[in-house]
């Protein structure tokens, strides 16, 4: 059954196509604007100038330092709707949102005040209507005040702040991975858009592409890991973070490999006041310091360190997560240059980071409730970061990235196993052998050792000027990145092998050193042109086009031969016909890597009994078996390519009150599954020499084979057979502060729906059964489910601020409006479509064939899919208090599902609902400096 | 659980030279005992929205409360400090005041109920504030965060053990229990013209609970939410002020305990009945929700030199216990009933005495139903008539002193109607307490309290041996306490210093206990209750309690 879109492919691309191309054309005849901002920077307790303020532009280049008198210039200015920044050593960050009118000189005070929550109108909640630095594509912008004042433990908990995105407690508890713009499925989908979305901390892409712990498609024991999904952003910690931006649209070309979007997070660096901060509940606690200072008149040097442990059920296990996690940074600017948008610019700038992570989780024996049941998951990350940026001249800059990045992941898992005695053979090789009889209880202990390695380079040109009455900012540059994984692998005692369900086909997985993995090299290159011209008077058309072309290589460097590439335009278009509206609409596409599991598979054992005499008498048993080996690897895989569209308005209603709606499209095709190949392998029939019970000796087998049959196998191979399609809305609207209350009211949310579909064929439950038995010819195959997931949510934040007080209260309610998972598939005794043989062929049979008598045998029906019972609406409170407290420290409590709403439990005629319990907790900060008082 | 506590903490707080009493038993550590009493008088928390959604509660017996003469300014009377109307605020509240204060309380002894934790340690921080906002608002706020350590526990599941309820959880461990609770509660005040005001007042708080590795682990968590909405219209031509207000409030609570490494027996007590053992595989989980409610109207003003307070309410609650995780669970409901009237007034005699009297009356009818029988299965008719009368003599020559006199007359009739059992409770509980203070130098002062209280029931209940063991081990032993003659005394120590123009730090120490008296009552406990805290306050910034001058 063909899915229902409530807007085809092909209108929705006309919709954003024709906005796109209706833009230029409201375009001509029109000149640069060339505005100017300027004003004061205040005290706001006693209106005293504050001098030396870097105060700022978002989403420009723009920055200025107030002098003596504070004051400050910015120019020029684009016009519209922008934010200004003002940040200083021993105040809280200043954020004020302006429109700037076309052309003129707009005067705009600032005031800072000394602690944080004492500034008028604080954002605590992601800019709803803001921009990325640099892109035009619909983006949560998250800024250092939110960062302050949301709950997180890590990244995910900032992302919250994102349409769409459901809220969650605090913590470190499970593997955390975002997904952008897609509704869960009971599938895979989730694992797809993580991967796909791209994660880029200080301006270095977080990669999951050599994440190889896993113990595979076979594997029995679970390793808890990221591996075949995106980053694990437990490592992320939210306290050491700056500002964070998700590009949820489509994004300029400068970022490649992803296919949902792609969250830039910056870490906190530069000169800033010293804060310790400590959080604790009832099961995570955390402490946190960062601080930064001027080491010498053009040097600085930062620091951040966060430490976390979570204990998830502390009263029932000693269960517990902890991470490290610390960052050292130095910033240099090098000369001076004048500079045609900053005035005045570093003639180089230096930006070098060193990060370090831990993230350790434990689950250690409890002897009494599950003895020997052991795991833990280990984590170590070092990263080397350098970037320079050198100015050539009046816009004109050069900037080198460069980075390393090295994770030392360590997994070990230990449970009891207990099977019957069964044949086994531990040969590496293809052939026949005589095996023995493993059996009983044991221990079967895994270790995984993986030590995946990233180096990143980038060389990017950035060139600013006017051209063909349009601004432009052009962007080309070149990508190189390799990856690989030396760590030692899937490691186990393979007289123990840690699987118990051999059906006497599917052979025992065998070790692997991930260090013969060959390693994964890519390259890129893209250029990218940002034009802004004014249209209607004071309107204003921003363009951003550019293209990207992704080269996967074939062997593991930049100068081995092509095996893949694709290439990327991609166009967003903002018209602002009113200062007061904003039309935008973005087109393109946009590409993924396989992983490294992926493109280099391990290979797949086959141990096929040929004889299996077992007698009560160890001595007198014989077990002989062939083992078959099959290389998954999938030669053509390449690319999973994905194209994104969207269409949206903003409108700014005055006192900081918006509303943005947009409407997206986004199909990821060709993303990487396992397809399940036929194939068959000979197993050879022995007769055995006489053999007499209680002679002690075992029997012989007699060559040669009597005779042959054929064990239909299903070969796990990787390829590009994967759909996810996603659609939706995305609504974020802010409403004017009420002046008397101090309150203000935003909302978000979004409807998605998202269909994930296998190009592939499903053979289902009776396939293991047609596998064993030889006197079964042939078993149906049916066309792959396809699953759908719809969830739409919305996000109401009300937000209470007594400056005068340093006050912040917030409430948010999560609304659950709908919330729905189920398969599309047929489920009745003819929904097959064809038999596989015994030799590995596929027959398909024709529909309106399947009633026939011959195919009695294959009319069975199918079982295991999820009919659509959408839960019922329902919402959670989540509650924080945030309070300045004397020394310029702050108290926050909070309240994660404050009132302890339980939700929906699943029916026989719904899917669940159920929300997280009630969890709360305290955060406490305070600047280093309150030592020194504290502490003669 | 104490509907009746809500008109007494208001009326209560009108009076008081004194602070909170002491009652020394409940599993409700932190409320109980917990500092909250030694650290903030009645009057100072009148407003709270959660104190005010209490239900009526038996109180065994109590100790009169400390003066506070070093640490508090003198009591007020007002529609805000006595009847708690936020409306009031911008109206009552001229200055600006933070205090905070750190303690540290041990409660251990044999003379307590059954559900009551053989031994607690209770520490909490606590901080409160008042101050005008603008021109017309006014705003105060609370903090409060506690943790206790029930080492150990008693075979209450569930947090509220003697609130009005009959349905309680209990099982048949004694786990050791850590407990966390966080308080935040606000409220503001805004002038509408000159002669009205509207005002909100916002609490919630939340408390988790947990054993550390047992082979039967705990597991609670609880959230209580309460918001009030008053509005004041002033009566300039006759002196008084007018007030009406709504409050609603819930509370929610989720018990558990596993069976992780050790069978356990749960009972779910209904009443007087005798209880089965619930019938659970690993885990059992008891959910409990309450919804109140109430409205009322309040006066104050001022005549012949005496401000007073008066206020009359109306509340209600509904509650709801299951077990059961499904979405529409059968539930067992408790309803309950009630009014509070409450008077209060303050008077200076000269310039050196103050005097403040208060009465309140609180009454509560409860109807407890279950869900596998049709009807009432349990009544109850309590009546809570509260009073004290308070001198403070304010400071001349270095030396000042207080002086308190209270009366409390409970009432309480419960009846099963299932077992067909009924118990009959009525009980005096007159006291007094005396504190002297002495200002030693410009910087260092001393205080000294003492306060003793009788505690006279008449009782005719159950047989204990009648219905059954679990009556007998729990519910009866319950029963004879209150029906026990009593003694609670109290006395502590108060020292403040205060460091040139730095704030005034105190530092204070008290112990109280309770004790049988007379002839012990079959199944009541032997032995005697006793608790210790310390504790440690600054105020820092605003006005502050008026130095005794030397």
């Amino acid at each position: 059954m063909a899915p229902v879109w409530p807007l085809s492919s092909g209108a929705f691309r006309l919709i954003a196509v024709l906005g796109i191309l209706a833009a230029p054309a409201a375009a001509a005849g029109q000149s640069r604007p060339a505005a100017a901002l300027t004003g004061r920077v205040l005290d706001a307790a006693s209106l005293e100038p504050v001098v030396q303020a870097q105060v700022t532009l978002e989403g420009t280049n723009l920055v200025s330092v107030t002098d003596t008198a504070g004051r400050y210039r910015l120019a020029p200015v684009p016009p519209g709707r922008q934010v200004l920044r003002a940040e200083r050593i021993g105040y809280a960050a200043a954020r004020v949102d302006i429109v700037v009118p076309t052309g003129r000189v707009s005067v705009q005070d600032i005031r800072m005040a000394r602690r944080a929550l004492e500034v008028e109108g604080i954002t605590v909640t992601a800019d709803p209507v803001g921009r990325a630095r640099g892109e035009l594509g619909t983006a949560s912008v998250i800024g250092q005040d939110a960062i302050r004042v949301q709950v997180a433990t890590s990244l995910a908990g900032l992302l919250e702040l994102v349409p769409g995105m459901s809220l969650q407690p605090p913590g470190l508890d499970n593997v955390q991975q975002v997904s952008l713009r897609a509704a869960p499925t009971a599938g895979g989908s989730g694992d797809l858009s993580s991967f796909g979305t791209l994660i880029i901390m200080d301006g270095v892409p977080l990669s999951n592409n050599a994440n190889l712990q896993t113990t595979g498609p076979r594997g029995e024991t679970a390793i808890a890991s990221s591996a075949g999904g995106g980053i694990d952003v437990r490592r992320i910690p939210a306290s050491t973070l700056e500002r964070v931006e998700v590009i949820r649209g489509v994004p300029s070309a400068r970022y490649g490999d992803l296919t949902q979007g792609a969250i830039i997070v910056d870490t906190r660096a530069g000169e800033f006041d010293p804060e310790l901060s400590a959080r604790f509940d009832a099961r995570t606690s955390e402490a946190a310091f960062a601080g930064g200072r001027r080491v010498t008149g053009s040097h600085t040097a930062a620091v951040t360190m966060d430490v976390a442990r979570t204990r998830p059920s502390s009263s029932l296990t000693n269960n517990e997560t902890y991470r490290v996690a610390a960052q050292v940074s130095h910033r240099a600017r090098l000369g001076s240059i004048a500079d045609a948008l900053d005035g005045q610019d570093a003639r180089l700038f230096l930006d070098t980071r060193i990060d370090v992570f831990q993230l350790y989780s434990d689950n250690p024996e409890d002897p009494v409730v599950a003895p020997g049941h052991v795991s833990w998951n280990q984590d170590r990350g070092i990263r080397l970061i350098e970037r320079a940026r050198l100015a050539l001249g009046p816009g004109a800059r050069l900037h080198v990235t460069a980075a390393l990045d090295h994770t030392r992941q360590r997994s070990f898992a230990q449970a009891p196993k207990i099977r019957g005695a069964m044949p086994f053979t531990d040969r590496l090789t293809e052939g026949r052998a005589t095996g023995r009889y493993i059996g009983g209880t044991y221990l079967a202990p895994v270790h995984l050792e993986g030590d995946p390695w990233l180096v990143y380079t980038r060389l990017e040109g950035e060139l600013q000027g006017d051209l063909l009455d349009f601004g432009h900012e052009v962007r080309a540059g070149v990508e190189w990145r390799r990856e690989w994984n030396d760590g030692s692998g899937y490691q186990f005692d393979i007289e123990f092998p840690p699987q118990v369900r051999f059906n006497g086909v599917q052979g025992f997985d065998r070790p692997r050193p991930f260090s013969a993995i060959p390693a994964l090299a890519t390259g890129a290159f893209y250029l990218d042109d940002r034009m802004s011209r004014p249209v209607l008077g004071e309107g204003l058309l921003n363009v951003q086009a550019g293209a990207r072309l992704d080269l996967l290589h074939d062997r593991g460097h930049w100068f081995s031969g092509i095996r893949d590439a694709l290439l990327q335009p991609r166009l967003n278009v903002e018209l602002a016909p009113r200062q007061w509206l904003r039309l935008r609409g973005g087109i393109g596409t946009t590409a993924k890597l396989p992983n490294l599991g992926q493109l280099q598979p391990g290979p797949q054992y086959y141990d096929v009994v040929n004889v299996n005499r077992f007698s009560n008498d160890p001595a007198e048993r014989l077990a002989v078996l062939t083992t078959f080996i099959r290389d998954p690897t999938n030669p053509d895989l390449g690319y999973a390519r994905a194209n994104k569209a969207e269409a949206g308005f903003e409108l700014d209603l005055g006192h900081s009150a918006s509303v943005g709606v947009v409407a997206f499209r986004d199909g990821v095709h060709g993303a990487v599954g396992i397809s399940p190949e036929p194939r068959f392998l000979l197993r050879d029939i022995y007769e055995l020499t006489d053999s007499v019970e209680g002679n002690g000796v075992p029997p012989r087998i007699i060559e040669p084979p009597v005779r042959a049959d054929t064990v239909p196998i299903l070969v796990d191979r990787p390829a590009n057979n994967l759909r996810l399609l996603s659609e939706g809305l995305e609504l974020t609207a802010s409403f004017p502060e009420i002046p008397r209350l101090r309150t203000r009211v935003q909302v978000q949310g979004a409807w998605i729906r998202s269909e994930f579909h296998k190009d592939d064929i499903d053979f289902g439950h009776p396939f293991s059964d047609f596998q064993l038995d030889g006197r079964d010819p042939r078993t149906p195959y049916w066309e792959a489910i396809t699953r759908l997931g719809e969830r739409a949510l919305l996000t109401y934040r009300l937000v209470h601020h007594q400056p005068e007080l340093g006050l912040v209260v917030t409430a948010t309610v999560q609304q659950t409006l709908k919330l729905d998972r189920h398969d599309m598939g047929g489920t009745d005794s003819l929904s097959w479509a064809g038999y596989l043989t015994r030799d590995g062929r596929l027959i398909p049979v024709p529909r309106e064939e399947r009633g026939q008598a011959q195919y009695r045998d294959l009319r069975v029906g199918r079982s295991g899919l999820s009919e659509p019972r959408p839960a019922p609406s329902d919402w959670f409170l989540n509650l924080q208090v945030s309070k300045t407290l004397p020394l310029d420290g702050r108290l926050s409590f909070y309240a994660f599902n404050a009132l302890d709403r339980r939700g929906r439990f699943p029916t026989s005629t719904n899917n669940g609902l159920v929300f997280p319990p009630m969890r709360f907790g305290l955060e406490l900060s305070a600047p280093a400096a309150v030592l020194e008082r504290l502490v003669p | 659980m104490t509907i009746l506590r809500m008109a007494r903490l208001r009326v209560g707080a009108a009076a008081a030279l004194i602070s909170a009493p002491l009652p020394l038993a409940g599993q409700d550590v932190a409320a109980d005992l917990a500092p909250g009493a030694p650290v903030l008088p009645d009057w100072s928390t009148a407003w709270s929205p959660l104190e005010q959604a209490r239900g009526i509660r038996w109180d065994a017996a109590s100790a009169p409360g400390r003066l506070d003469l070093l640490a508090w300014p003198a009591p007020r009377v007002g529609l805000l400090w006595s009847a708690g109307v936020a409306a009031a605020l911008p109206f009552e509240v001229q200055e600006i005041s933070s205090r905070f204060h750190a303690s540290a309380a041990q409660v251990a002894g044999e003379y307590r109920r059954p559900l009551d934790p053989p031994e607690a340690q209770v520490g909490r921080v606590l901080g409160i504030g008042w101050r005008p906002l603008g021109e017309r608002g006014a705003v105060v706020g609370k903090v409060d965060v506690g943790r206790e350590w029930l080492r150990p526990a008693s075979v209450a599941l569930g947090l509220e053990s003697y609130g009005g309820t009959p349905f309680l959880p209990t099982d048949t461990a004694h786990p050791d229990v850590a407990r966390t609770r966080v308080t935040l509660e606000g409220a503001g005040g805004y002038r509408l013209g000159d002669r009205w005001a509207g005002g909100i007042a916002l609490g919630y708080a939340a408390l988790d609970s947990r054993t550390d590795r047992t082979p039967l682990p705990r597991r609670g968590r609880a959230a209580s939410s309460s918001a009030a909405l008053s509005v004041v219209r002033s009566i300039p031509s006759a002196g008084i002020a007018v007030a009406g207000y709504v409050r609603r409030s819930r509370w929610t609570e989720q018990a558990s305990v596993t069976e992780q490494a050790a069978r356990d027996l749960v009972f779910e007590l209904q009443g007087f009945s005798e209880p089965e053992p619930v019938s659970f595989s690993v885990g059992y989980s008891r959910r409990m929700q309450r919804d109140e409610h109430g409205y009322g109207i309040g006066m104050a003003g001022h005549a012949l030199g005496t401000a007073w307070s008066a206020f009359g309410e109306f509340r209600e609650s509904d509650e709801g216990h299951s077990s059961q995780f499904s979405n529409d669970p059968p539930t067992d409901r408790w309803t309950v009933s009630g009014y509070a009237l409450g008077v209060a007034a303050a008077r200076s005699v000269g310039e050196r005495v103050a005097i403040t009297a208060r009465a309140d009356l609180e009454q509560g009818t409860g109807r407890a139903e279950r869900h596998d029988l049709t009807g009432a299965v349990f009544r109850s008719e309590e009546r809570v008539l509260d009073g004290a009368v308070g001198l403070r003599l304010l400071p001349s020559g270095g030396w000042a002193a207080g002086l308190a006199f209270t009366f409390t007359r409970q009432e309480r009739l419960r009846r099963d109607l299932v077992a067909e059992l009924t118990a009959d409770l009525q009980a005096w509980n007159t006291g007094g307490t005396v504190e002297i203070a002495r200002v030693v130098s410009s910087r260092l002062a001393l205080s000294a309290s003492y306060g003793a209280a009788l505690y006279g029931p008449t009782a005719a209940l159950p047989r204990p041996e009648e219905p059954g063991e679990v009556f007998s081990r729990i519910i009866a032993p319950e029963l004879a306490m209150a029906a026990q003659r009593g003694v609670a005394q109290q006395a502590g120590v108060n020292l403040r210093w205060q460091s040139g123009r730095g704030s005034p730090v105190s530092i204070d120490v008290r112990h109280a206990r309770f004790a049988p008296n007379g002839v012990l009552v079959p199944s009541a406990p032997s032995g005697e209750r006793s608790m210790w805290t310390i504790g440690v306050g600054v105020v820092l910034d605003g006005t502050r309690a008026p130095p005794p001058s030397p």
